[in-house]
């Protein structure tokens, strides 16, 4: 226990508000990845009908931020249910889904891809295959960054467990707006929706923009640039991208997968020692840079549960 | 835009790395949905693509035009049939067009596009 809280802080902190969350909400295992578990936490109405906020973290296991971001989002749920009964309301009209850590082994391994050197979100089925070439998805080898898995191998269990998770729990809901938590890429927050894989407006992007325009009018002034996840590199092979088109493809209803992706050259510029090591590439390592990323964004979280729940007023 | 385009050129001269005329067909469509998609166009057939590699003529009088229709089915467009700054867009954004004589596109399953007069 000792040496998983050392390598593994994040994994010891979701089982403590696990049992903390188990009194208003549900808590499984979702699978065992070589011992390590993958935990899903579920608040509100067991209706599976209802519309879902599903939150998600730690797909890149050197991007440890996305699920401290989950966690302080689990942690002030849990509070709040203790004695705000608005948020009780809410939860009778819609859910909310926490996945915190989906990726543990590369977390504790502390680098970007699973145990097996394959990058999870370059791991959904993609027959065109055209993308940016190496930070797009390769299969040349999985000692190099990006790795889309062995072609014939199908999905690792990491990212087959989180398909099929949200298969089951967001398919029958009018709406499901995921938020996948990543840092990384440039200067500013940035809200990444589909499609990945190519620069074409995916078929629902009137609808994303007036969700964008609900962000600019609710939030004025919020720090997120909205934009395709293609708008720079094309990925093959995206979670997101397969998880939608699945969507659209099993009938009415609207799966709105959004990647955050924290603009870790921010904390690189303020701090630039920090770039020397890997994971001060993805991380904010100033104690006061890290508490102001954790409430950085609840403004956002909350403001998703408003919309998911009130989505008549704005999807049209 | 700028540099949005000069992307999907870069992803473009990998796309095409294949002599097989089907492969440079399907290459051409994610290509050309890319540039539309540049500026925020999709272009959608109504209908289904055709099943057999075919000879489909195309009544265009912008590049756009000539763009959504790749970007809808995977063809090859025969160069010849292109004013010369078309053809010299289409090359710039590495655009694959039909390379090797008709029969040899069709027999390969790959569709050919011709503009017509």
């Amino acid at each position: 226990m000792k040496q998983l809280a050392s390598a593994l802080p994040e994994l010891v902190a979701i089982e403590e508000l696990a049992v903390a969350a188990t009194r208003w909400g549900a808590v499984d295992v979702l699978t065992n990845v070589e011992g390590f578990p993958i935990h899903a936490v579920r608040f509100g109405t067991a209706d599976r009908s209802r519309p879902t906020l599903l939150v998600t973290g730690g797909v890149h296991g050197l991007e440890r931020i996305g699920t401290h971001v989950a966690i302080a989002f689990l942690t002030s749920l849990v509070a709040r249910l203790r004695w705000d009964e608005l948020l009780h309301e809410a939860l009778t009209r819609a859910r909310i889904l926490i996945v915190p850590l989906v990726n543990p082994i590369g977390m504790a391994l502390g680098q970007r891809a699973n145990g097996w050197g394959v990058d999870l979100m370059r791991n959904a089925p993609d027959p065109a295959e055209l993308a940016t070439p190496l930070i797009g998805g390769h299969r040349i080898s999985r000692r190099l960054p990006w790795y889309m898995g062995h072609r014939e191998l199908g999905m690792e269990m990491e990212s087959a467990t989180l398909v099929r998770f949200v298969e089951q729990e967001l398919f029958g809901c009018p709406l499901s707006i995921v938020l996948d938590l990543h840092s990384g890429f440039g200067l500013v927050d940035r809200l990444w929706y589909p499609y990945a894989r190519t620069r074409e407006p995916p078929p629902d992007f009137a609808r994303i923009e007036a969700l964008s325009q609900l962000l600019d009018a609710t939030l004025p002034n919020h720090v997120y640039k909205m934009e395709q996840t293609a708008r720079v590199y094309t990925i093959r092979g995206d979670l997101w991208d397969y998880l939608y088109d699945r969507r659209r493809s099993a009938g009415d209803g609207l799966l709105l997968p959004l990647t955050l992706e924290m603009g870790s050259w921010s904390w690189v510029r303020k701090n630039p020692l920090q770039g020397l090591s890997t994971l001060g590439r993805f991380n904010p390592i100033k104690p006061h840079r890290h508490r102001r990323t954790l409430r950085r964004h609840l403004p956002l979280l909350d403001f998703l549960l408003h919309a998911v729940i009130s989505h008549q007023a704005w999807l049209r | 835009m700028i540099a949005r385009l000069a992307g999907v050129a870069f992803d473009a001269r990998f796309a095409t790395r294949t002599r097989d005329l089907r492969k440079r067909a399907l290459a051409a469509q994610w290509i050309a949905a890319n540039v539309l998609g540049v500026s925020h166009v999709r272009a959608r057939l109504d209908g289904d693509a055709p099943q057999r590699a075919c000879v489909v003529s195309i009544h265009a009088t912008s590049l756009r035009a000539i763009l959504a229709t790749i970007a809808s089915v995977p063809v090859l467009v025969h160069p010849a049939t292109l004013p010369m700054r078309w053809r010299a867009v289409l090359r710039a954004f590495g655009v694959p067009v039909l390379d090797e004589p008709i029969e040899s596109a069709l027999a390969q399953g790959a569709s050919v596009a011709l503009l017509a007069a």
